[in-house]
């Protein structure tokens, strides 16, 4: 690239200045923010994982979601469950237990940066879990979970906006392989900004969902996340 | 900063980092030339294989790679076609469990990253896409895709470049896709002239490599100690800190007004109780700090520390001095965190923190502690994750800013 050694030398000072000014003009004159995750990352918003808390001087594995839940592993990206279809090549999922219980709880999320793709892909999930088993609409009312996630993360030095309904529309869903509550977040973020989220929460295995609907709302409490004008809803047809 | 005026800066300031972006790439492999600071793939194996079993001696999430080997993976060059760094695969239980990516030279930290995910280039679907765009790309100029080459140019600045061929088997040209956002990218086109400030800039660099070179040299006298002793406990050789009732928040209104809510958060519960509540102090800082919102929550760096300062006026707490540092230094972090104060890191091009799939990109986070071992990380609250802290590679971005928040 150089002929001399002078020559390397010198390109070699002037990139180097011109890459220190860099730093400073990126650090003047780019915005920082809005911070949120890119398309790829934002499953995790909805999806919980591993997560590392510090004692006595050494990092410690935190496998809890919520009062009564700890995930069996790290959650998986890019991937979709294998009970539902991958309607979103944003996605992600992860399985966790009910402490003091053998049962297992599956938490998965399809994000959606285009509306018209969403909308599509709404209406593809809902034909397929038509296919697969039993749908219908019901209301939840979350007020009481999410009171008790709210002093929950109190204790922990935490909070999270809990803006938005506590009672809404969702999508009931009943297989023999997982049945659970399918929710829509459209907008959580930010006003004008194609955002949207269908997640599920679902117990695994043949199970009765009135038994385990509390269990569910307290997971549905602990990843609620809305900032109006945003909505919750459930699944379109 | 008048509002109206933004647009414009948006725009020049586009056209300018872009360039400069482009310019600033080249410096590795600037440097590169005619300096013996090259690290050979098989002193860079040694490393990954020692850290990979140190790793588990710090951060427990990371025990099951105690046991892990390494095996060579993928070498990765700048754009003067020089090794930039070396991956190598962790194998525990001869299944794959990770990546280290080691750098190829000792002008940068040694240790560039590791993760239990993969690295973009090994990603099928990111390379399926990328291929295609190539490949496009290619076609339009009546040419065909040939050998690919994998560039690794920091934190984030993972590229496959393609190399184009003419129908006698000629390489006539290269095409260069952005790996993480799967764009093409056209080193070539900026071209601007820019007036500098030689002597700062070049302390700065000189202040990264001379930190870059202490970190090798106490890697290898701690690989040497290793031969004849076992794993000594890490305490021993360096230290950390941790700020531990650091509140945690998710992103309202904007990163930046998140991260410094939870800054005052801190202090609203220790000696300074007058603050609001959360939802009405990231409000109040998002408005104090211009950021745009409601909106797209932007934030202007420069008005990061007037906006905390003025939320503390607002509440009669004069007294608290907020100071935007653009050259912030390992040990002033450290000082900081064992003086029991928070602070706000923005950084630009941030890379990845533990246990999230994605870089931070432009991002404010709350600095709550450090580890400074032989690589030197600083645990955040990064406002992706409402309940545990993450960590982050010192220098894992292009640029950070500090904010300093002292009562």
């Amino acid at each position: 690239m150089f002929k001399s050694k002078k020559t390397k030398i010198v390109a070699s000072l002037v990139l180097l200045m011109v890459g220190g000014l860099c730093m400073w003009f990126i650090l003047n004159f780019v915005a920082i923010g809005p911070g949120l995750p890119p398309p790829a990352g934002m499953p995790v918003w909805y999806v919980p994982g591993l997560g590392t808390r510090m004692e006595n001087g050494t990092l410690i594995e935190v496998r809890s979601v919520a009062e009564h839940f700890e995930l069996i592993d790290d959650r998986i990206m890019d991937e979709s469950p294998s009970c539902f279809p991958a309607v979103s090549q944003y996605c992600g999922y992860a399985n966790c237990k009910r402490t003091g219980s053998d049962d297992q709880y599956l938490i998965a999320a399809w994000y959606f940066d285009d509306e018209k793709k969403f909308l599509q892909s709404e209406r593809d999930l809902y034909q397929y879990l038509e296919k697969q088993g039993r749908v219908s609409t019901v209301e939840l009312d979350i007020s009481k979970e999410i009171n008790e996630e709210i002093k929950r993360r109190e204790n922990r030095l935490a909070w999270g906006p809990t803006f938005g309904p506590k009672s809404f529309d969702v999508t009931k869903y009943e297989s023999e392989i997982t049945s659970g509550f399918f929710l829509v977040y459209k907008i959580p973020f930010i006003e004008g900004r194609d955002d949207y989220f269908i997640v599920y929460y679902g117990a695994m295995g043949s199970v009765n969902l009135s038994n385990q609907t509390p269990f569910l709302k307290e997971l549905i409490a602990e990843g609620y996340y809305l900032i109006e004008p945003g909505t919750v809803e459930d699944l379109k047809s | 900063m008048n509002k109206t005026t933004k647009p414009k800066i948006v725009t020049i300031g586009a056209a300018l980092l872009l360039a400069l972006l482009v310019a600033g790439m080249f410096i590795p492999a600037s440097l590169a030339v005619g300096t013996s600071n090259s690290v050979s793939i098989e002193n860079a194996e040694t490393v990954a294989s020692f850290y990979v079993q140190y790793i588990p001696t710090f951060i427990t999430d990371f025990s099951e790679w105690q046991d892990a080997t390494v095996e060579q993976s993928t070498v990765y060059y700048d754009l003067d076609g020089k090794n930039s760094a070396y991956a190598f695969n962790v194998i525990e239980n001869g299944q794959y469990a990770g990546y280290i990516l080691v750098s190829a030279t000792r002008n940068n930290y040694p240790i560039l990253e590791f993760s239990k995910g993969r690295t973009p280039n090994a990603i099928t679907k990111l390379t399926s896409c990328s291929e295609i765009l190539a490949k496009e790309r290619a076609n339009v100029r009546k040419l065909v895709t040939g050998e690919v080459r994998p560039l690794y140019l920091g934190a984030t600045f993972y590229y496959a470049e393609y190399s184009l061929i003419d129908a006698k088997g000629e390489v006539k040209d290269s095409v260069i896709v952005d790996l993480t956002s799967q764009v093409i990218i056209d080193f070539k086109k900026p071209q601007v002239e820019i007036q500098i400030n030689e002597k700062d800039l070049l302390q700065q660099q000189q202040v990264k490599k001379q930190e870059a070179n202490v970190l090798w040299d106490a890697l290898e006298d701690k690989m040497k100690a290793m031969e004849t002793a076992t794993l000594e406990n890490p305490a021993s050789s360096g230290g950390s800190g941790y700020i531990h009732d650091v509140p945690n928040y998710p992103w309202y209104c904007g990163c930046s007004p998140t991260a410094s809510g939870m800054v005052l958060g801190y202090w609203n519960s220790h000696g300074y109780p007058d603050f609001p509540g959360e939802t009405a102090l990231i409000e109040e800082l998002a408005v104090a700090m211009g950021t745009d919102w409601p909106g797209n929550g932007l934030t202007w760096p420069w008005d990061i520390d007037n906006g905390i300062e003025e939320v503390c006026e607002n509440h009669k707490y004069d007294n608290f001095d907020a100071s935007n540092d653009y050259w912030m230094t390992w040990s002033e972090v450290k000082d900081e965190i064992d003086a029991n104060k928070p602070f706000v890191i923005s950084m630009s091009f941030g890379g990845t923190g533990n246990g999230q799939p994605k870089p931070y990109g432009h991002h404010s986070v709350t600095c709550i502690g450090y580890s400074d071992y032989d690589e030197d990380y600083v645990f955040i609250h990064d406002t992706w994750d409402k309940d545990e802290h993450h960590y982050i590679a010192y220098g894992n971005w292009l640029a950070a800013m500090a904010t300093w928040v002292r009562p």
